[in-house]
């Protein structure tokens, strides 16, 4: 017995992995993307170096834009550079925090006119894949972050909460091709469902608006309320291009989300939507 | 079991780079290359890893580590279904039998061998997409992302082995078939 299976372990692996992985996806199915006790252990472990290193990273990174400006200098003439480096880098400094103090500045407006009660954010690392489109926030349950909280920026939304720990929250972009919001045309009130597109990661499209519906190039999309995690009336994007298709039932829209994903520093998490929409 | 751990512990690492710094710097390359379309593209060193494990490691210590480095992409990419545990060790015994089958004694075989089995992974991942997400045009998806990031991954991979053949001198690990140094 024990040969037979010695000479069989290859096959018996991938057999007891093949169980192994539907147990996976069944757990996963069932559990709604909640963390078993392994992976709250490996997250607590990794998720503050994430931090450190996003946080350095931020600190760093006019430092080393600095840095690659001034190779040119450095060659035609050596003693300027010292005094150019140290001159760029404090430039660099006092510009990074003008914006830094105009962003906190917009934030903290943004988040005293908010209608809701919302929690400030700050990404710390993005999708391992780059397929996947979802962050990791600085926020957690210690913050009264939920599952399916809206996420959102003072230019529109961004996504929703799938899944927290204390301290730490994951966050699906409504770029990503398992969002789908209800969405309504500002101007003409059309509805449809924005979804999220592999081969676009920086566009949407807009599905289900029947070839009747007055829909053109321009329109703001806003959400529509139904579903009960974004607040009705949050800005989604703008319509970019419409194509009717005279095959198919519905149109083909594309739209461009209003906040630029790529970059996206900080961010607000809204507190029980439901009982705010 | 030194080496396995110390191993465990730079795949951690790197995932923490994969998903932090290092888009950041492939997406200002793209930028100012003036190729927006692929900004969104990642280096997945994980997948760089496993292949070096199909080379280089028996077969049970290489399953063991595909699975742990398949379930740490898959706690790093929470927003889909758990695919990356099974599909790693899937890619591992690919290479690895392949790898025993073909023999070239050249560094070029490296890049070879991670552009192959980003390529395969990505059309798996893509093909699962196609059954169950907003998915379109698999064309499309090769040209801008299958493609793109397999071009990546076979450029950082030598120096992936680099530093994980550097992993395999300090802590004292044989081999288990020499000539699979590539």
């Amino acid at each position: 017995m024990i040969k037979f299976i010695r000479n069989r372990s290859k096959y018996f692996v991938v057999f007891l992995l093949f169980l192994a992985f539907l147990q996976f996806i069944s757990y996963n199915i069932k559990s709604n993307y909640e963390y078993n006790s392994i992976d709250k252990i490996i997250l607590y472990l990794v998720s503050p170096i994430q931090g450190f290193i996003a946080h350095t990273e931020k600190k760093s990174k006019n430092f080393f834009v600095t840095y690659i400006n001034l190779i040119n200098v450095q060659k035609k003439n050596d003693e300027l550079l010292t005094e150019l480096n140290r001159m760029h880098f404090l430039v660099n400094q006092l510009e990074e925090a003008k914006i830094e103090n105009q962003r906190l500045r917009k934030m903290l407006e943004f988040k005293n006119e908010s209608p809701f009660e919302i929690i400030a954010a700050q990404i710390i690392s993005t999708d391992a894949t780059s397929y996947g489109r979802t962050i990791r926030v600085n926020v957690g349950k210690r913050n009264r972050v939920e599952l399916d909280n809206a996420v959102i920026s003072y230019n529109g939304i961004i996504g929703k909460v799938i899944s927290t720990l204390d301290n730490y929250s994951d966050v699906m972009l409504i770029t990503d091709t398992n969002s789908a919001i209800d969405v309504l045309s500002q101007r003409t009130r059309a509805r449809g469902i924005a979804r999220g597109s592999i081969n676009e990661p920086m566009k949407l499209s807009l599905d289900f608006v029947s070839r009747e519906e007055d829909i053109q190039e321009g329109d703001q999309i806003v959400t529509s309320g139904i579903g009960g995690i974004w607040p009705k009336g949050l800005l989604v994007g703008k319509v970019t291009k419409v194509e009717k298709g005279d095959e198919f039932l519905f149109k083909l829209i594309e739209i461009e989300p209003s906040t630029d994903f790529s970059k996206l520093e900080e961010l607000f998490i809204i507190a029980k939507a439901d009982s705010t929409s | 079991m030194n080496n396995f751990v110390v191993l465990i512990g730079f795949s951690l690492f790197s995932l923490i780079l994969q998903t932090s710094i290092v888009p950041d710097i492939t997406s200002s390359i793209f930028g100012a290359l003036h190729f927006e379309t692929f900004a969104s593209i990642k280096i997945n060193f994980l997948l760089i890893i496993v292949v070096f494990c199909g080379l280089q490691r028996k077969l049970l210590e290489g399953v063991v580590l595909a699975s742990i480095l398949g379930y740490f992409m898959d706690l790093f990419s929470p927003g889909h279904l758990g695919l990356y545990s099974f599909l790693f060790v899937i890619f591992f015994l690919m290479v690895k039998s392949i790898s025993s089958k073909i023999y070239f004694k050249a560094e070029f075989m490296n890049v070879f061998w991670t552009f192959t089995a980003t390529i395969v992974s990505n059309f798996s991942i893509l093909l699962v997409y196609s059954t169950t997400d907003n998915f379109e045009n698999f064309y499309l998806s090769f040209l801008k992302m299958l493609f793109p990031e397999a071009v990546l991954n076979a450029l950082a991979s030598p120096f992936i082995f680099k530093i994980l053949k550097l992993i395999d001198l300090l802590t004292d690990k044989t081999i288990e078939d020499e000539t699979r140094y590539i």
